[in-house]
């Protein structure tokens, strides 16, 4: 018999109070699959900013979109993937705390990412953390 | 908000004077999350947003390319693209795409540029 994956997935309305939740739970997540402090932190870290740029960015106010998040465990990683069905990226030359989002912290944090269009509309962010590196 | 001005030496956004490496370390981020954005991309047509490769902390900003516009950036692993007026006094401009420009690194943020190419690890 198969040993099942470890799963987590849980659905939040796209507002400030949701990203300490989801970090708080995915770092707990992480700590409960071998995770250590480091590696938490780092979790934290790209998880604040990915789902910081859908609560400030995806959807227009005074709409509140939801985040969809999960997470698992495979191949002795932890894998999150963050999902919006809002406006996705948007071009804004003058606004320096905006649109950009962060990508850069998420990128320095997590072992591999990648952020992906959604049809027909959203993005969606998936980071990968080893579990043997901290 | 006004952009920070950024043609200064050793600019690293406002009231910050960031060494050359540290911005040529944010610039090669910046790429990589260009490349991943790029990857993820279903609609291959029309303009895409890309974030500013600048090194300057805080800069969020968002400039849009066509995919094949992009391509002609990143097939120089020294060029990079960034929200016009954001270049560092290392980077020569050898583009003016309006509201974006493409500039090609010298010095050790050049070097820099070239050993960290994603594409290069990824052709060798």
């Amino acid at each position: 018999m198969k040993t099942p994956i470890p799963l987590v997935t849980f659905e939040l309305p796209a507002e400030a109070r949701s990203v300490g939740t989801a970090r708080r739970w995915l770092r707990a997540f992480a700590g409960e699959h071998g995770g250590g402090p480091e590696l938490q932190d780092r979790v934290g870290s790209a998880l604040t900013e990915a789902l910081s740029n859908t609560v400030l960015h995806a959807y227009a106010a005074p709409e509140v979109g939801r985040i969809d998040v999960a997470a698992d465990i495979e191949d002795g990683a932890l894998e999150i993937v963050v999902v919006d069905d809002g406006s996705g990226l948007r071009a804004s030359t003058s606004d320096h705390r905006g649109a950009g989002m962060g990508f850069g912290i998420i990128a320095s944090t997590a072992d591999a990412f990648a952020i992906r269009e959604r049809v027909p509309q959203g993005t969606e962010v998936w980071l990968r953390f080893e579990l043997g590196a901290g | 908000m006004d952009a920070p001005q950024p043609s200064q030496p050793g600019v690293g956004g406002p009231g910050a004077r960031l060494p050359d490496e540290r911005i040529a370390h944010n610039e090669t981020l910046a790429r990589s999350v260009n490349e991943a954005i790029e990857a993820g991309r279903v609609t291959r047509d029309g303009p895409s947003p890309f974030v500013c490769e600048c090194g300057q902390l805080g800069c969020n900003a968002v400039v849009e390319l066509t995919l094949s516009e992009y391509e002609a950036v990143r097939a120089h692993p020294r060029r990079f693209v960034l929200v016009a007026g954001h270049e560092a006094h290392f980077d020569e401009v050898v583009a003016d795409g309006g509201d974006y420009e493409v500039v090609v690194k010298h010095g050790v943020a050049g070097r820099i540029a070239e050993q960290s190419d994603p594409r290069a690890e990824r052709s060798s």
